[in-house]
């Protein structure tokens, strides 16, 4: 298997193979919002995601955009493996909050209560029917990944495998202030490229 | 690769046991009881444990799910510090965890890493269950990823726990969609009107070492995930995510729908998602297959419905004796499906589990009894 493209999200970059295409300061919502102005987006549905959704949204962009380019078959053969530490626990706690106080939980916040909405949001978008996993771990562990990307190529039939980290609580080795949010993500493939190995994934899969 | 299961426990609102509690479900007993949430709103769920009786409240019952797996098998391979340790993993499968803690107030104690580090220390395992949180498809997902890792060579014996405990703030969370029927769920029921939510443990080996078990309980043939595309929180109107999760399952296992003997649905009870199957299984000629959802018995269990669903289902069809769906008394006719409205027998051996999830997600997996 063969590295094709990253993205990753760090210090209010994002960065696409090294290139930055966006950039935004300022709180969790304006800085992602800076990043979908940043990449020219135009997905009023946006705007209704929670931060983790949106996150996981906009360091997918950039590699939906190279496959549609490249005419890649994004319906049926593009599989999508993510994976966090906190799972949704930002949004988890903006819906507790409410009901903690004896209110009434808020429908449009609980259905982001999940940490596989980032997919979910990710295939809704570019209309990806493929398989998708969503696992949870203190670190990513990339020797599991990449079987899991390889059992999606070789046995289920897929072209190309988009894997990514996005958490919008760092991790805790992570020496930056403790909610900035990070991703990145690698598409994988059997064109022409690099190939990928779990420490080579490790270094795009976790802030430094 | 001959990939078995086996070495089985679950826990669920009609007791411990896969065999105490299929005997339950033949009965026709139901485990689901009313409870009056916050504000006011009248639902059923089903109960397993306790309220507030412990500080760890899953972690406690996965320990004891994972001993007791554990201990029916004929040799301890997933002990740390066993000749076995890295060819041995656990999966953990659970949408919500130990969400308990979130609401005393502590985040970071709720991550689900937590959880599976805890798992390991207690448990000595070889390493921290892999955790799969994928809405509600997790538990079939599970299975499939243990299987998937054994046939890629990662592993030779995987353990896949499940859980997920009825939580306030569940509760709420469905509540809010009004989601909730204020009833027992009637999954495929002409007058469905919501889901009832329950919790659930539930564990069972997969390994490709015969030895291991007694008596295995099922061969994994295969299976498939798709995803629908479509919204967040509904499921699709045409299944197209299930019907391509059905069909890569199909594909893999070298199968057709005339194989099949039995499926065991997802079946919550809403109005859309059982519509959503009904036009799945249609589009798929398996409409004559002997279909049921076991919600009706203990509820919706979210994180380890499908490795409960997938343990109660195989040793049901070992019994030749189907539980009937529970609540489907008036059957919806469109699309119309062959709904076991009292205790069916399998067309053959080969069970057909599906999932379906927020967020879009469908897996399907494969198992021969």
């Amino acid at each position: 298997m063969k590295l094709l493209a990253t993205t990753r999200i760090q210090d209010g970059r994002l960065l696409f193979n090294d290139t930055e295409l966006a950039h935004g300061i300022g709180e969790d919502s304006d800085f992602l919002r800076a990043l979908y102005g940043g990449l020219g987006m135009d997905y009023p549905k946006f705007h209704k995601m929670d931060r983790y959704a949106r996150l996981s949204l906009l360091a997918a962009e950039p590699l939906y955009r190279k496959l549609r380019e490249e005419g890649a078959d994004i319906v049926n053969a593009v599989g999508l493996v993510t994976v966090n530490r906190s799972a949704s626990a930002a949004t988890d706690t903006e819906h507790w909050e409410p009901v903690s106080r004896g209110e009434s939980a808020s429908p449009a916040v609980f259905v982001y209560t999940l940490p596989n909405t980032g997919a979910g949001e990710i295939t809704i978008r570019h209309g990806a029917f493929g398989p998708s996993i969503c696992l949870a771990s203190e670190h990513p562990d990339c020797d599991l990944l990449l079987t899991i990307a390889d059992d999606m190529i070789a046995s289920q039939g897929m072209t190309h495998v988009i894997v990514g980290w996005s958490d919008i609580f760092a991790a805790p080795y992570w020496s930056g202030p403790p909610t900035l949010p990070f991703a990145g993500f690698a598409l994988i493939g059997l064109d022409a490229g690099t190939p990928i190995t779990p420490t080579g994934l490790q270094a795009i899969l976790t802030p430094h | 690769m001959e990939i078995l299961l086996g070495a089985d426990h679950v826990t669920c609102a009609l007791g411990s046991g896969s065999t105490h509690v299929l005997d339950a479900m033949l009965d026709g007993q139901c485990g689901l009881v009313p409870e009056t949430l916050p504000g006011g709103i009248a639902a059923y769920v089903g109960r397993a444990f306790p309220k507030g009786a412990d500080q760890h409240p899953l972690e406690e019952q996965l320990l004891e799910t994972v001993a007791s797996c554990r201990a029916q098998l004929s040799r301890d391979v997933f002990a740390a510090d066993g000749r076995e340790a890295m060819r041995s993993a656990v999966i953990l499968s659970t949408t919500k965890g130990e969400i308990g803690f979130l609401e005393k107030g502590d985040t970071t104690a709720a991550f689900l890493p937590a959880l599976a580090e805890r798992l390991r220390i207690r448990a000595s395992l070889p390493a921290a269950p892999i955790v799969v949180s994928n809405a509600c498809a997790s538990g079939t997902l599970a299975i499939k990823l243990a299987a998937d890792l054994i046939r890629a060579g990662s592993y030779d014996h995987v353990l896949v726990i499940g859980g997920d405990l009825l939580s306030r703030f569940t509760l709420s969370g469905f509540a809010s969609l009004h989601a909730l029927s204020a009833g027992p769920c009637r999954p495929f029921d002409r007058t469905r009107d919501g889901v009832s939510l329950g919790e659930a443990v539930a564990g069972v080996v997969l390994s490709n070492d015969r030895a291991l078990f007694k008596e295995p309980l099922g061969r994994y043939i295969a299976g498939g995930m798709g995803n629908d595309a479509n919204h967040i929180s509904g499921p699709s109107r045409t299944g197209e995510g299930l019907v391509r999760a059905v069909n890569a399952a199909l594909r893999a296992g070298d199968k057709t729908a005339s194989d099949i003997g039995h499926i065991n649905a997802h079946g919550t009870g809403s109005s859309y998602n059982d519509r959503m199957e009904a036009v799945a299984f249609g589009r798929l000629d398996m409409e004559h297959v002997p279909t049921n959802s076991h919600k009706g018995y203990f509820g919706h269990t979210l994180g380890a419905a499908g490795v409960l669903e997938t343990i109660l289902s195989l040793h049901a069809m070992h019994r030749k004796q189907l539980p009937a769906s529970l609540g489907a008394n008036d059957l919806d006719e469109l699309p119309p499906l062959n709904v076991l409205q009292s205790v069916g027998t399998p067309l053959s051996n080969l069970l057909l589990k599906t999932s379906s999830g927020f967020g879009g997600c469908n897996a399907a997996i494969f198992i021969e009894a």
